[in-house]
């Protein structure tokens, strides 16, 4: 398993249209996607698990990679983070 | 009321309204769970269909943000916890999907409300569209009630089941307020012969349930209540269809000859297995063009192995013996598919196309060509290469099928022999016929295509319209090299465009030696009777004069006298 504390950069944080490129990039890997959060897991492979995880703009969150891919699946994501998500 | 004509013809009967109800979202227990999940599918794909076709229409135009939060709801639709747990109150409670549908869309936004959030917080919109667009999907399901008398059917569009199931005897003419040319619902019609117009707006709200109509879709008009004089016009058209009918009776079965005596086939063009039992009413000899691109619209992954099996295994058995020939995916040009993300092109028709897609995309190709292949071990299936310019183009293909071959071997599936062909349709293709000869079962002429790329003439401009014309003496001379290639090589030459249904041009393609014509439904016994008054001497003469003219206007008035 890989854990990568990733902080998110946009000015507004998680939202729908950020929610469906993480989706998207998540749901690219065979390996599972988490964003740990207040002792609970939200699927990034899922819409719904990323609004719900709910980060706000400089907010450090911790993301689990586990699987076959997690090295490729965390270095994707981490440059989509590093990105801003392709906003500012 | 006026609309676009999709199908000709008149036809005069009471309206049957097909009106889209506000869903009902009360709960109510079902006894079969099964059946109601199965509905709940059925809406999501046509949720998913349709937000894909407006996500590509969005990005091609100014508007990408807006196709991400439209994909957002795409999304929505493949979630565990959207459409999972709807599916879960479906299962688990013995509900209708209304009630689940609109049960835990209320929940999610009540949860989404409660964060800390004002940009999540507004998502509830999403929420409530997405909500929407399914209890619509799922109300469109609804199967209507079949009436039990002829009547035109009045609706914003039809599935092409529906078509289907008000059926020939009962389905005189259809209006559409929306609907497109090449929607399978038109295609549909047209190939059962089915008098359609489409575009008419505002027509379900002018006409009432039952109220006598008179389709007139020669001239594109829908006249109400329609008074002495026009029906008497409707009248006169219809007995002059019957005896046009009565006339060709004897040409809906049989095998075709010229009068000298020289065999030819009478084939059709399909899109899908709904058509078979027309080609057997109208006597058609096999399929000459399967389209294969409908298999791939209104879904958001493509066709799998299995799938493209089940239709051209359907195909085969209901032909019967007649002989089907399926064109690999022919998709760009003006036939987008969103999933297989062919980025947006200047210039389509020249782009990124057909076999120059497929051969890049063997994830894509090959399970099409692993269902041909094991669909021919139930009856005489080949395949044809759409869009061919270059010889190499056809090596790998040839190369891909040899390989599938093997992987079916391999896993011990049943396959068949399948000749491999190609359409011409690009003056390059044309122009090499010999050479493709060599490496190729049999020829297809498209002439659609091949006229107006030969022309550089778009199809749809109608300032260029007269140069985009079958009775073009380069046209004629393209066509006629392409079959004495094909004659001098040993193959099969066809033709599968419109070109090859008009009436006109039917002794060209006689005395050019063409072995088969692939044309609409319901025109096969006129292009077999049309045959079969042709003297194929006399047409090879008639080819050698019309070869030598220098404009459209000669040909047309040398084969027009011919007639």
């Amino acid at each position: 398993m890989v854990v990568k504390e990733l902080q998110v950069q946009n000015q507004l944080g998680f939202h729908a249209r950020v929610a469906s490129r993480i989706t998207r990039c998540a749901s690219g890997f065979e390996s599972l996607v988490c964003v740990k959060k207040n002792g609970k897991s939200y699927d990034l492979k899922s819409v719904t698990g990323v609004m719900m995880a709910n980060a706000k703009h400089g907010e450090m969150v911790t993301v689990e990679f586990d699987g076959a891919d997690e090295q490729d699946a965390a270095q994707a994501m981490e440059a989509l983070f590093a990105d801003k998500f392709g906003e500012r | 009321m006026k609309g676009t004509v999709a199908v000709g013809g008149m036809a005069l009967s009471p309206a049957c309204l097909f009106l889209e109800g506000q869903a009902d979202i009360s709960a109510r227990h079902v006894e079969d769970t099964g059946e109601e999940l199965r509905r709940l599918r059925t809406a999501s794909a046509l949720c998913a269909g349709e937000l894909s076709a407006l996500i590509e229409e969005l990005r091609r135009g100014t508007a990408p943000d807006q196709a991400e939060i439209l994909d957002f709801q795409l999304l929505l639709l493949e979630d565990d916890n959207y459409m999972g747990r709807i599916a879960g109150i479906v299962q688990g409670e013995g509900v209708n999907c209304e009630y689940a549908v609109a049960c835990h869309s209320r929940l999610y936004r009540e949860e989404l409300a409660a964060l800390d959030n004002p940009y999540l917080n507004e998502r509830v919109a999403d929420i409530s569209d997405i909500e929407q667009r399914l209890l619509r999907a799922l109300s469109r399901r609804e199967k209507a009630a079949i009436p039990s008398t002829p009547v035109i059917a009045v609706a914003q569009d039809l599935t092409p089941s529906q078509v289907v199931e008000l059926g020939h005897g009962k389905l005189e003419g259809i209006i559409l307020e929306k609907g497109g040319l090449s929607s399978h619902c038109v295609i549909l019609a047209r190939s059962m012969g089915i008098p359609c117009i489409i575009g008419a707006a505002g027509v379900l709200a002018r006409l009432e349930q039952g109220q006598p109509v008179l389709l007139d879709a020669e001239a594109g008009e829908v006249l109400p209540s329609p008074d002495e004089e026009a029906t008497r016009r409707y009248r006169q058209y219809q007995e002059e269809k019957q005896r046009e009918r009565q006339s060709l009776e004897r040409f809906r079965q049989g095998t075709t000859a010229t009068a000298d005596g020289r065999t030819m086939k009478v084939y059709a063009n399909i899109t899908s297995q709904l058509e078979v039992p027309g080609i057997l009413e109208q006597g058609g000899e096999g399929v000459g063009l399967l389209r294969t691109e409908m298999l791939y619209m209104e879904r958001d992954t493509p066709p799998d192995e299995e799938t493209q099996f089940a239709l051209y295994s359907a195909i085969v058995q209901g032909l019967a013996g007649r002989p089907l020939i399926v064109r690999t995916l022919d998709v760009g040009g003006d036939k987008s598919i969103p999933y297989l993300s062919i980025p947006p092109e200047e210039n389509p028709f020249l782009g990124y196309r057909a076999i120059r897609y497929c051969l890049d995309h063997p994830e894509i190709f090959k399970p099409q060509i692993a269902a041909i292949l094991r669909a021919a071990a139930l009856g005489p299936v080949r395949l044809m290469l759409p869009m061919v310019a270059a010889a190499g183009e056809v090596e790998r293909a040839k190369d891909l099928i040899a390989t599938v071959r093997e992987e079916l071997e391999d896993r011990g599936a049943a396959t068949g022999p399948v000749p491999v062909g190609i359409m011409v349709e690009t003056p390059a293709a044309a122009v090499t016929a010999d050479q493709l000869a060599g490496l190729v079962d049999f020829f297809s002429i498209g002439t659609n295509d091949l006229t107006q790329y030969l022309f550089a003439a778009d199809r749809n401009n109608a300032r260029v319209a007269s140069l985009n014309s079958y009775f073009q003496p380069a046209l004629l001379r393209m066509v006629e090299h392409v079959c004495r290639c094909a004659r001098e090589k040993g193959i099969e030459v066809g033709i599968c465009g419109q070109a090859g249904e008009v009436e006109q041009l039917i002794p060209l393609w006689v005395g050019m030696g063409v072995d088969e014509l692939s044309v609409s439904i319901p025109s096969i016994p006129r292009v077999r009777c049309r045959i079969s008054g042709c003297d194929t001497a006399a047409c090879e003469e008639l080819v050698g004069r019309v070869l030598e003219y220098t404009s459209e206007a000669e040909v047309r008035k040398e084969v027009e006298r011919w007639s």
